[in-house]
């Protein structure tokens, strides 16, 4: 692993989970009621805590695929630390739909295509430079990365909407 | 640190602000009027919020009652024991389901195992009714309804007012088509208005005044079944029967979901710039 990278303790991993549960929370809270009070942020923060527990579990896998020596729970933390993208676009997200409501919803929507780009070129940068993954393997550790993450998003999409029977609907 | 402060503080003064409820049920016309909404989503699954933060925002926008419709499930409405909303305290939280199928949505209002999508049109109305729950035609427009005519006969209640009328032009004339089409095939069919409401306020933009003689789930259920309810959709036009929507008037409860107030807003967007400063400074 990368020497020279800031220092990050595995006890960052717990905070992390927290604060973006509470993230969430917050955000959610807004963008639904207009509002945050302490019931909505601890209920709402409970209940969406897996997924950070997700990103977690998947920064994890990604350390533990790509065989890098050193403490691993450095590493993960490392990884968890970039979470700018996301947590930005949660925030304008929800002050956005909660101020302006649905004319501003399929914009923000648009937006996240933003963190999207941004988290594939972090997850390479972090491949390559911090546990010392080169070339193609590098690219195909990210890409696993990225794509078990879409995958358990597309399951949980799946499984809040229906997509199936609205997918035979789209056909017929 | 100073940015958890932050967080905390504009967390503590929105509860501070956080009074507002629902004003009891008046009585019209021999009944009791209860604001509800049919269409509402939770955790886990499309919806934000769990269904006790949903019946507190339920209140706070002045709805009796909301129905928890999640798509091809039950569990959201039935997640965590009675004590969090028990049962018959206001607003009532009705468990439900979305039947979402390839050719319409529907709202099961009152029941409590899944109802299967797979099913044909009219097995799925009856499995609703032998739950004794109710079939709710949800945003029946475009390709969101290709059911027969027997299946709108066995509705007991159709989607009139809903938000979608803002996105989607046809939409007005396209709900009113049905209910017309729908009220032809049966008389009794129930005018209905929801938010079919995710995770963008407001809750209860669009609602349906309910005529119960009881202020309780059956009460609601057979307050449907009898027609005797009266929609509002978000610029506060009402559709039902005249003497019903005449009731609404005179009882002056036909007031739109009122705003959050600027001071809640503003304690909520000190809890955003702490999180905001959390990310950005470490």
């Amino acid at each position: 692993m990368n020497a020279h990278a800031p220092a990050v303790r595995g006890s960052y991993i717990p905070y992390y989970v927290l604060f973006y549960s509470l993230l969430i929370g917050a955000c959610a809270s807004y963008s639904a009621t207009q509002r945050i009070t302490l019931s909505l942020l601890l209920s709402v923060s409970a209940s969406w805590m897996f997924v950070p527990v997700l990103h977690v579990i998947t920064a994890a896998g990604l350390v533990a695929l790509s065989r890098a020596q050193g403490p691993r729970s450095r590493a993960i933390a490392r990884l968890l630390t970039q979470h700018a993208p996301w947590s930005l676009w949660l925030l304008a997200a929800s002050a956005m739909t909660g101020t302006f409501g649905w004319p501003v919803y399929h914009w923000m929507v648009a937006a996240a295509l933003i963190p999207i780009a941004l988290t594939l070129r972090i997850v390479h940068r972090f491949v390559r430079d911090e546990l010392g993954v080169r070339g193609r393997r590098a690219i195909v550790l990210t890409l696993a990365h990225q794509g078990v993450t879409w995958l358990v998003a597309a399951i949980y999409l799946d499984r809040a909407v229906s997509l199936v029977p609205r997918i035979i609907g789209w056909l017929s | 640190m100073l940015a958890l402060s932050l967080v905390i503080a504009g967390a503590a003064a929105g509860s501070a602000l956080d009074t507002r409820r629902a004003p009891d049920p008046v009585r019209a016309g021999g009944y009791f009027v209860l604001a509800a909404d049919f269409h509402v989503h939770a955790f886990p699954g499309d919806g934000a919020l769990p269904h006790w933060q949903l019946a507190r925002e339920a209140s706070r926008r002045g709805l009796h009652a909301i129905v928890v419709s999640n798509h091809n499930q039950t569990l959201a409405a039935q997640i965590l024991p009675g004590w969090i909303s028990p049962v018959g305290s206001l607003p009532l939280v009705i468990p439900s389901q979305e039947v979402t199928t390839p050719g319409f949505h529907l709202v099961a209002a009152g029941i409590t195992s899944t109802i299967d999508w797979r099913k044909p049109e009219l097995e799925i109305a009856r499995d609703i009714h032998a739950q004794g729950g109710v079939v709710i035609a949800a945003h029946p427009v475009g390709r969101f309804w290709q059911g027969s005519d027997a299946m709108i006969a066995a509705l007991d209640g159709a989607e009139v007012a809903h938000p979608l009328t803002e996105s989607y032009a046809p939409g007005r004339e396209e709900l009113s088509a049905f209910y017309a089409r729908a009220r032809a095939l049966n008389s009794d069919v129930a005018p209905i208005g929801s938010s079919d409401f995710h995770m963008v306020a407001p809750l209860g933009a669009c609602r349906t005044y309910v005529f119960a003689e009881s202020v309780s789930v059956d009460g609601v259920l057979d307050a449907i079944r009898a027609g005797r309810t009266v929609a509002q959709d978000q610029a506060g036009v009402l559709y039902g029967a005249p003497e019903l929507t005449a009731l609404i008037g005179q009882q002056q409860t036909a007031t739109p979901s009122a705003p959050v107030g600027r001071f809640a807003r503003l304690a909520a967007f000190f809890v955003l710039i702490g999180l905001f400063a959390c990310i950005v400074v470490r």
